[in-house]
């Protein structure tokens, strides 16, 4: 019976790792893979970049990206998706084997389902999930004792392929430095209960230790990089707070997994939670005989692991370890020791559950997929590429054309460009953050802000002769777009609901503008075959990120269109609703507005975004009561959050309620030193008030608000 | 601290989901008011108070008017009025809240045990879950009350000396509020039995024992069940009185059966279908199971008493959802009884080294029982919906009355314009107009099944949902109506009921909302009434609802759904249509909505919108067969027959005993010509599922219509051979000879069936 749940587990790992690919640093891989064996050489500065080109850049996964590159040129994406779906198959094998060596079955298997729970959402072709099998491998090969020279020769290859591949490598010298301090506590340390004697060892044993030591940090000099490379991971964790915290904030697996809101919850990452009790568990239950080294490095990948989403995998394979070691351990409840026939029909009554829950996932798996709107088919999450993340279209524009210069990109399209048109266009920026710096990346978000002075800087600095926009993985930039429209020295050649491209009306790109320049007056809303779609569940991103960039480009009727065409596909989506909404406060028809933001929140009670408007929607009904509500309830959830500070401000100031509305000032130019819309509004009444004098104080904070806006 | 110290915490701490589930009971209890039939007891309960006696026959309808009934719940009416009467409903509702907690005190002291009340906890929390869903102001609360207080008396006290009166009074007030008075008499006679088998016959293992009776108990019991069942004759009709409940009882057999296809908690809450489900009745199986299990583990020294009385309740919730808290009462006294029985080792696996980490474990056991108890509190009892006729919000649980379930403003329109007469009425408002209106108004029917009984019922039947016009006039003339109300808060009113009155000369529409219509006879006692309030539908236009009032709040917009319902089934569809339109503004995600709307733009023959609605309404209710077969039929529509076969096929796989489905599929098929699937399929329904020879027709037709004459004349001769000397067949065929077959040799074969 354990057999056929081991099977089964694999089964589902093998699926699961055969997810389609949806990772956006992978196309930087690619390119930098296919540079490296054209070239033959590493490169110790940019190349694919036009605003970074020659600054040092320490490529830390090289080795990957070859790899990546091969693979692709041989197989294409199916053999990406292979080689994915061997290390991870790989892990799991490692993870079985481990478990199995205690001489359980059915517990090691069951907290495998956490393992892999949490592991589906780092199930992306990168660098990391060799980190997770070299770290597995790593907790192998010292669980299985430092006696032998064999096992540092293992180590010591196993380091170099690490220290080129990711830049986690440094977490193996860690581990067995850890073993090592461990060793030296017990030996130094009076520990409470027996912890000096459990894991304890020998003379020997803790000299091999430190041998392996020297050996693995050894092999961390076998880099292109020599020294620079073995302190490229120490440079990135020093520079982790200060100014490069502005990347937490804006990269989704920076993210922390579980914050003071959540703490008490279920929801979200439930398996996580699950895998830090069942581990912490253990702790408390043999309290009497820990092993200190296990219970450092449990400590210590929790931390990591509550730092941010990436890093959640690293803890639940530790957590594992910590658990099957704790697996043997009698606690005071005895379970079933006198029945021994009662215990095995237990297990096989829970096996046959995990069994059912194992077939049943793969079940729920196989039918997750989306609409694709090329084949009108359903597309499944599983093989081949994602069509709902990246900007394939457009790109295909820039590819089919042969269209090549210096663009000016968003951050999350930055990698796909590189990977599909590079060397023809270079990126402005790419996921490579470390590269860039914290600086560079706050001065290309102010140009998405609507910097648009800033912008024409950075198009002369750089010779840019392009702008890529991407709405597929990211928001429109309503300002940037705006400005570029209206710009006459660039002309708009490719639009549609995946983004838009912009050439710089120069002789260089005149063959291009000539043949495609697109007029959006005469923009046709796509229909769609309702028919061959059936019931089939549809989000229509295709219309509505058209009607968000034709909204914020002022045009209204194409933008009502498209919205109705969405809703017509599928009334539940919020979105569409909103945007109505939007286009009927733009055309200040303020009750259908209403209605239409209201109609968004019933869809989406919890969305903090959709209760804005509405607040808005009150605001323009003159129901300043309920505006003051909804703001209240917002930043009562999102204390962050200066857009609704400054809102409530409005609101208050038109409730005549001063003295809140200059605490919601002052809180709100803490959260956000920008100008901010609303604030014109503000000035207005203080104005037709003749305020100006009573509220002093307010009035100083808005000037200064427009002496940094007027700066920058 | 000490294994003594620990035991007193798990003793303190298992006190705690007591007082969280009388807390939480109370909560519960405060449900509004939303009871049909409490209606019909206010009236009587006025009607008694008043004229100081309780008929014997009956007064209230139009119909039965004279009628024999014994009215077994007079003394439950005379409460409820005079408790409505003097604290309006919330009145009844904390009559409800002291019933429900003496219940339950009552159970909690036959379960007391102050080393196992983990166990005592745990089934009254079961029996919580069951008995809530019948908190509802009726008669079946004092039963549920009698019931408890019963087992009490005979499970712990039958050797007191007030063991006897007490349950002769419990028993006259018993059989002057229910009629499952009888349950009385038969508890006692359940025991007087299981003693005499204890004493007479050899049972299993130590189950002689189990439970004896001394000889003096035995005597006492039998006495017991003397009393009682002379304590029957105090009722007002005597001798009838106390035959009634087994009149009623035998009737249920015969044609009264049909009550229990209609009403729904006379329905049987398991059924084949269900019976693995999760989802459908889980605290009432758990029940089941968890009882049965008890009888397992203590199978040596089963109480017989305890046996007969779970098997008989078990049978009794079995047939009727409304007996489930009888047996949720049944299953809570056996099983403790049985756990108590046997060792807490002989249950649960587990060992504990240390005394302190079993106490430790019930009081971690009786707080997550205490958290549990209160989240589902708080879960309940936190249901609002939206009064929009009032804008604000409305707690479920916080008293009043639920108006969603009455056609209430109809109602109120009848009171406030003092209008009379015998009125047609639908069987659910029937007790809502007694309560109301009577004695201005007199009813066509109301609750009281066993007095109008199963010919009466199936003739209403006939009135109401197939809308037999020539019985209604007959019966419009029979009983004198002047009046109809069609009630629409419950239900839809069946189209052919609908437009019968609409359309007919002598009937006036003078009121019209989503709860109801009401028709006034055009006669001279009734034209002021018309000549101030005569409504045209035609220019019908929604109310207003002011949407910045409602703000943020989830209002249901049943009131407009309800009116576009009944305005479609009139067939005036712009002002369905507007009233659509305007429940989408309320709650773009109310979907009933889209079925709807697909209807009216399928009748308006723009199949395309008709389409598009019916695909929404299909992706948001898959399983929804209605709303699978509108699609198919949009298919069809649209001439796409290879999608629309799609959809059939669907829905032959996933209702396989609804034979329109195949018929319909062997429609699309022969419309995509695939002939012989066609015939293929109209063979696995005809005749083994369905014998309906006008579908067969109709694909006859289309075969016909496709020139596939070959096919035609197989499925012909295939019916007819079942058909045979079917004389509405003979005349269905002459309308085939007539029209489309041109074949020569179809007609010819109908000619020769039509001749023979």
């Amino acid at each position: 019976m354990g057999l056929i749940v081991i099977f089964l587990l694999l089964g589902l790992v093998m699926f699961e790792a055969n997810v389609e690919i949806k990772d956006f640093d992978i196309w930087l891989h690619l390119a930098s893979g296919r540079y490296i064996i054209d070239h033959f050489s590493v490169p110790q500065a940019d190349v694919l970049s036009c605003s970074i080109s020659g600054k040092p850049w320490i490529n830390h996964s090289w080795l990957f990206q070859v790899l990546l590159a091969e693979s692709y040129r041989a197989a294409g994406f199916e053999g990406l998706i292979n080689l994915q779906v061997a290390i991870v198959l790989l892990i799991f094998i490692l993870l079985i084997f481990l478990g199995l060596r205690t001489g359980h079955q059915l517990l090691p298997l069951s907290f495998l389902i956490l393992v892999l729970l949490t592991f589906e959402t780092r199930l992306t072709l990168r660098p990391d999930i060799f980190s997770f099998l070299f770290l597995v491998f790593y907790i192998f090969i010292l669980s299985n004792g430092l006696n032998h020279w064999r096992t540092l020769l293992i180590l010591f290859f196993v380091q170099v392929l690490w220290v080129n591949i990711h830049g986690f490598f440094i977490l193996g010298p860690f581990m067995i430095l850890i073993g090592i301090i461990a060793e030296w506590i017990r030996r130094h340390i009076r520990l409470p209960y027996e912890w000096n004697n459990i894991g304890k060892l020998n003379d020997d044993e803790y000299l091999f230790f430190k041998i392996a030591f020297a050996v693995v940090v050894g092999a961390c000099f076998i880099n292109p990089y020599g020294l620079r490379g073995v302190l490229y991971p120490l440079n990135i964790l020093s520079s982790l707070s200060g100014e490069s915290k502005i990347f937490f904030s804006h990269i989704s697996e920076l993210a922390k997994p579980i914050t003071f809101q959540t703490v008490f919850s279920l929801e979200p990452y439930w398996y996580f939670r699950a895998a830090i009790f069942v581990s912490f568990l253990g702790f408390i239950i043999h309290r009497k005989k820990i092993d200190i080294s296990i219970l450092l490095l449990w400590g210590i990948f929790l931390v990591l692991g509550l730092s941010a989403l990436r890093n959640m995998v690293f803890f639940v394979l530790f957590a594992y370890v910590t658990f099957l070691f704790h697996l043997d351990i009698l606690s005071p409840i005895k379970f079933l020791e006198e029945r021994e026939k009662l215990k095995y029909v237990l297990a096989i009554i829970l096996k046959i559950f995990l069994v059912a829950w194992i077939i049943n996932y793969i079940g729920a798996l196989s039918v997750r997929g989306y609409f694709d709107f090329d084949t009108l088919e359903r597309k499944s999450e599983f093989g081949g590429v994602s069509k709902r993340l990246f900007p394939y279209k457009a790109v295909d524009f820039l590819v089919e054309n042969k269209i090549k210069g210096n663009f000016y990109n968003q951050f999350n399209s930055g990698a796909y460009l590189l990977g599909r048109t590079y060397p023809d266009i270079k990126v402005f920026i790419d996921g490579r953050t470390e590269v860039y710096g914290p600086r560079f990346f706050k001065k290309s978000q102010d140009i998405l802000y609507g910097d648009y002075k800033y912008f024409e800087n950075t198009v002369k600095k750089y010779n840019i002769t392009g702008v890529f926009l991407n709405w597929m993985s990211d928001r429109v930039p309503e300002k940037l777009l705006k400005n570029l429209y209206a710009d006459k020295s660039w002309v708009l050649v490719y639009f549609d609901y995946d983004g838009a491209v912009f050439l710089k009306d120069i002789i260089e790109n005149q063959k291009w503008i000539l043949r495609h320049r697109v007029d959006l007056d005469r923009f046709v809303v796509p229909k769609l075959d309702m028919l061959k779609v059936g019931i089939t569940p549809v989000i229509p991103f295709q219309y509505l990120n058209r009607a968000n960039a034709f909204l914020a480009l002022g045009f209204l009727e194409q933008a009502r269109l498209e919205a109705q065409q969405a809703l017509r596909i599928d009334p539940r989506i919020t979105e569409s609703y909103k945007l109505l909404g939007s286009i009927a406060a733009k055309q200040k028809n303020y009750d259908d507005a209403f209605c239409y933001y209201r109609q968004a929140k019933l869809l989406s009670p919890h969305d903090l975004e959709i209760r804005y408007y509405l607040a808005q929607g009150f605001y323009y009904l003159e129901d300043l009561d309920n505006a003051q509500k909804q703001c209240e309830k917002i930043v009562a959830a999102e204390p962050q959050n200066a857009k609704t500070f400054y809102f409530l401000v409005l609101v208050l100031i038109k409730q005549e309620k001063y003295e809140e509305a200059l605490k919601a000032l002052k809180k709100a130019d803490k959260l956000s030193p920008y100008f901010s819309e609303e604030l014109k509004d503000v000035e207005d009444i203080l104005k037709t008030k003749n305020l100006f004098g009573p509220l002093k104080e307010m009035n100083e904070i808005i000037e200064k608000k427009k002496k940094v806006r007027r700066s920058k | 601290m000490s294994d003594r110290f620990w035991k007193k915490m798990s003793y303190v701490f298992s006190l705690l989901p007591i007082g969280a589930l009388f807390g939480v009971l109370v909560s519960l209890a405060n449900l509004e008011i939303r009871d049909l039939d409490l209606w019909l007891h206010l009236g009587m309960g006025k009607f008694i108070t008043l004229h100081g006696f309780v008929p014997d026959y009956d007064i209230l309808s139009s119909t039965i008017a004279g009628k024999m009934w014994i009215n077994h719940e007079w003394l439950f009416q005379v409460i409820v009025y005079h408790l409505f009467n003097l604290f309006g409903p919330d009145g009844l509702l904390k009559m409800q809240m002291v019933l429900v907690v003496a219940t339950v005190f009552f159970l909690l002291l036959i379960g007391y045990n102050k080393d196992r009340l983990a166990i005592t906890n745990f089934f009254l929390v079961i029996v919580m879950l069951l008995y809530q869903q019948r908190f509802t102001i009726r008669p079946d609360l004092f039963s549920l009350l009698f019931f408890a207080i019963y087992i009490f008396v005979l499970a712990l006290h039958l050797d007191k000396k007030w063991a006897l009166p007490v349950l002769f009074i419990v028993q006259v007030l018993w059989t002057n509020i229910h009629g499952f008075f009888f349950f009385g008499p038969f508890f006692v006679l359940i025991g007087v039995f299981s003693e005499w088998l204890r004493r007479s016959v050899r049972l299993p293992y130590e189950w002689n024992d189990s439970g004896k009776l001394t000889d003096e108990e035995y005597v006492r019991l039998q006495i017991i069940f003397l009393v009682v069942s002379l304590a029957c004759f105090f009722n007002p009709s005597g001798v009838q009185g106390v035959l009634y409940p087994l009149r009623v009882l035998f009737s249920l057999g015969g044609e009264n059966k049909i009550f229990f296809d209609y009403i729904q908690e006379l329905q049987k809450p398991i059924n084949f279908n269900t019976l693995w489900s999760l989802g459908e009745s889980r605290y009432y199986k758990l029940a089941i199971v968890l009882s049965f299990m008890t009888f397992i583990y203590n199978r040596r020294r089963i109480d017989v008493s305890a046996l007969l009385l779970w098997i008989i309740f078990l049978i009794f919730s079995l047939n009727a959802g409304r007996n489930i808290p009888f047996f949720a009462f049944s299953a809570y006294l056996v099983s403790i009884t049985n756990l108590f029985n046997i060792d807490f080792k002989e249950i649960v696996p587990l060992r504990f080294s240390y005394k302190k980490f079993q106490y430790l474990t019930l009081i971690v056991f009786h707080l997550l029982m205490v958290i549990w108890i209160f989240e589902y509190g708080q879960e309940m009892t936190s249901r609002v919906y939206y009064d929009i006729d009032n804008y604000e919000r409305k707690a479920e649980f916080n008293g009043g009355i639920g108006k969603e379930g009455y056609p209430y403003k109809a109602v109120a329109f009848l009171k406030e314009n003092h209008i009379e007469g015998n009125f047609f009425n639908d069987f659910n408002s029937g007790a809502y107009l007694v309560g109301n209106v009577f004695p201005q108004i007199k009813v066509f029917i109301d609750g009281r099944t066993e007095v109008y009984g199963g010919k009466f019922f199936r003739k209403y039947n006939e009135l109401w949902k197939d809308g037999n016009t020539a019985l209604l006039d007959k019966e419009i003339a029979r009983y004198h109506l002047t009046g109809a109300l069609l009630n629409s808060s419950r239900q839809h009113i069946p189209k052919e009921t609908l437009q019968y009155f609409y359309h007919a000369k002598d009937w006036v529409l003078v009121y019209f909302d989503h709860d109801a219509l009401i028709f006034l006879k055009d006669i001279p006692k009734n034209k002021k009434w018309i000549e101030k309030f005569r409504i045209d539908l035609t220019a019908w236009k929604p109310p207003v609802v002011d949407l910045l009032k409602i703000g943020e709040a989830r209002a249901v917009p049943f009131q407009n759904y309800y009116r576009a319902y009944t305005l479609e089934s009139l067939d005036l569809d712009e002002p369905a249509l507007l009233e659509l339109e305007e429940a989408l503004k309320i709650a773009p995600d109310y979907f009933q909505v889209y079925s709807l709307l697909g209807k009216i733009y399928a009748k308006k023959k723009n199949y395309a919108k008709a389409f598009q609605y019916f695909r929404v309404k299909l992706g948001v209710s898959p399983s929804d067969k209605e709303a699978r077969f509108n699609l198919a039929m949009a298919y069809n529509d649209l001439k796409e027959y290879a999608y629309a076969m799609k959809q059939y096929q669907i829905i032959v796989r996933s209702w396989p005993n609804d034979p329109k489905g195949y018929f319909f599929l062997s429609n699309a098929y022969v419309k995509n010509k695939e002939y012989e699937k066609a015939v293929n399929v109209f063979k696995k329904v005809y005749p083994n599922k369905s014998k309906s020879f006008q579908d067969s027709i109709k694909i006859i037709e289309n075969l016909c219509d496709q020139k596939a004459y070959a096919y035609a004349k197989e499925i012909f001769d295939f019916v007819s051979r079942v058909e045979g000397n079917n004389e509405d067949f003979k005349n269905d065929l002459n309308d085939l000879k007539t029209s489309k077959c041109l074949d020569f040799d179809i007609k010819n074969s109908c000619s020769d069936v039509c001749e023979n």
